[in-house]
């Protein structure tokens, strides 16, 4: 009879989990960790940065938040979390919107920028898709480390591309490409 | 059906070129197709690929022909009736007078662990019978070893699940398929193709008994992707079809028919600072081909099906345009080494053939224009392990993705 419970309890989960609603979490575990262990320790303050009115009059996408993270030694950094449409469900032929549209499949991610404006991690948290899981590798997102916004990444120059995951590829390049020229351009901190 | 089929998508195709009705003055809105892909909604996807090859042998002192042939045009037609649920399909003209469906299944989303999918199933085995766009591989034709130990492109109708298991670094596949037609008037299968001509890609296909097939692949180590996969299970032979429960002497002979097959392959591919190095290996193994090669003899000539398969492959290519900051384009100088043997092993009453015993180094250039877009060439030589020296085929081709 556990047994039993147990199975029909496993069941619906998925069921359950199938049509709840798929908000990005902006305050993943992953992400405490990654400032535990490599930027402040445990004792960290994380505000909310407001998107600059000129990113939003210039229609520039920006699905995801930005955080001040203001570490007890003093340090300051700078978070972005958010999201990148992948494939359009169904297909990888047509062109990435990233846009919040519900035909596409997607990935949640975040960049931590250190005082510099430097790109210091970057991670894959939450990942949507179908194909293209490689990207969400440490040693494959180590390439973004250091990357300030002032120059351009390419594909199969200054990051390797992944047999398989091009679209994906092509979609995390872009943002943290956009996101990192933002950083660099609109936020004081 | 085939003909209904290539009307639609002639008319889809035809129709996406033209400008759509605009509504009528009752605001009635009946679109069309093509309305239905420019309204931009993102329900129906069409893309494609496809590829024409020029093939010219060369024999010292002997004239030979050339062939020129549009390999493949695949055309893909994609619905999503919701986030979660899509339709998927891929229409392929083959030689410019083949058509074939090469996908059409449905898929849902369970959660982000399982994705449901039935229909005409692409079987998960290697590298290349998943990932054969054009531009995906190096040479103007896939590896031989994916066309006779692989029997790429593989499809088969069935129903499974397919998902990944992100904290692993895991992606996984398993279906239920249709097994291969090994005997319907006469036994398909043989020593020279192996199990090639069993495949019934979904036209048609009889059913006399299931075969499982999967594949694990492992994502987690930076720019290397490892694959296991697998096929379980009988071949088909119509031998069964309406065969009486009671009847030992139709069984003995339908059972004569059949094989059992238990293929397992396995690939990696790794890519880093311009270079791309990758390989495949298949193993097949087959029961009950004495009895087989008896009941499908020609006339007193047995058949000479083997008892088991093997193949490899590596390759190593270097992307030289990765030297050169300016140059967006990739120039992938690449070399291939394949092996092949359908008789790898053979009952004690077949003849080991070694004219089925293959190897071939493949040499050439790849030049993507982009990534949707490439030109190829390469000179590809083949030798059976009989045959004083090696065979020359010079190709080229272009292959393109959108």
């Amino acid at each position: 009879m556990k047994l039993l419970i147990t199975f029909i309890f496993g069941i619906s989960s998925f069921f359950i989990r199938s049509i709840v609603g798929e908000d990005i979490d902006f305050n993943p575990r992953q992400l405490h960790k990654e400032i535990n262990t490599l930027l402040c320790g445990k004792d960290f303050q994380m505000h909310e940065l407001q998107i600059p009115d000129s990113i939003v009059r210039n229609n520039h996408q920006v699905n995801g938040k930005f955080f001040s993270i203001i570490c007890k030694e003093g340090y300051k950094f700078l978070a972005y979390v958010g999201r990148v449409n992948s494939c359009r469900a169904g297909g990888c032929s047509n062109q990435i919107k990233n846009d919040v549209v519900d035909e596409y499949e997607y990935f949640d991610y975040f960049i931590l920028f250190d005082s510099q404006k430097r790109v210091t991690v970057v991670r894959v948290y939450n990942y949507e898709a179908i194909h293209g899981q490689e990207i969400t590798v440490k040693g494959w997102l180590n390439q973004f480390i250091g990357f300030d916004g002032t120059k351009s990444l390419r594909v199969g120059k200054e990051i390797d591309s992944i047999s398989g995951a091009t679209m994906s590829v092509d979609g995390l390049v872009a943002d943290v490409q956009a996101k990192s020229y933002l950083v660099k351009t609109c936020f004081i901190y | 059906m085939k003909r209904i089929i290539f009307v639609l998508t002639v008319f889809l195709i035809i129709s996406s070129t033209i400008e759509g009705q605009k509504p009528d003055s009752t605001g009635v809105q009946d679109l069309n197709s093509a309305e239905i892909m420019l309204k931009n909604d993102g329900k129906l996807n069409i893309g494609g690929y496809g590829e024409v090859h020029y093939n010219q042998p060369v024999t010292k002192n002997q004239k030979e022909l050339g062939t020129l042939d549009v390999h493949r045009i695949v055309m893909f037609l994609g619905y999503n009736f919701s986030k979660k649920t899509q339709f998927i399909s891929e229409i392929e003209f083959e030689y410019a007078r083949e058509l074939w469906i090469e996908q059409a299944f449905l898929q849902h989303r369970l959660n982000k662990y399982i994705n449901l999918r039935a229909g005409l199933l692409l079987v998960p085995m290697g590298i290349i019978n998943e990932y054969h766009e054009p531009t995906t591989f190096n040479g103007v034709e896939r590896p031989t070893i994916d066309n006779r130990l692989s029997l790429s492109t593989w499809r088969e109708v069935g129903f499974g699940f397919s998902g990944n298991l992100l904290p692993l670094s895991l992606k996984y596949q398993l279906y239920a398929v249709g097994g291969l037609n090994g005997y319907d008037t006469k036994g398909i299968f043989n020593g020279s193709s192996g199990l090639r001509e069993g495949r019934q890609k979904g036209s048609k296909a009889y059913l006399s008994s299931p075969a499982l097939t999967g594949k694990i692949e492992f994502y987690g180590i930076k720019n290397l992707n490892i694959g296991l996969s697998g096929y379980l299970g009988k071949s088909q032979s119509k031998l069964y079809g309406k065969l009486p429960d009671d009847n030992s002497t139709l069984k003995t002979k339908a059972d004569s028919s059949a094989v059992g097959i238990a293929m397992v392959g396995a690939d990696a591919r790794f890519q880093m600072n311009g270079l791309e190095i990758r390989g495949q290996v298949y193993y097949t193994s087959i029961s009950n081909t004495s009895q087989y090669n008896i009941f499908t003899r020609t006339g007193t000539t047995n058949n000479d099906l083997g008892k088991s398969m093997f193949g490899y492959y590596a390759e190593a290519g270097y992307n030289i345009f990765k030297l050169f900051i300016n140059i967006d384009q990739e120039l992938v100088p690449f070399i291939r080494y394949e092996f092949y043997n359908t008789h790898q092993s053979v009952e004690i009453s077949t003849i080991e053939n070694l004219n089925y015993k293959n190897t071939m180094v493949t040499t050439g250039l790849t030049l993507r224009l982009n990534k949707k877009a490439v030109v190829k060439t390469d000179i590809q030589f083949t030798k059976s392990s009989v045959a004083d020296e090696f065979s020359k085929t010079i190709n080229a081709g272009i292959g393109v993705m959108f």
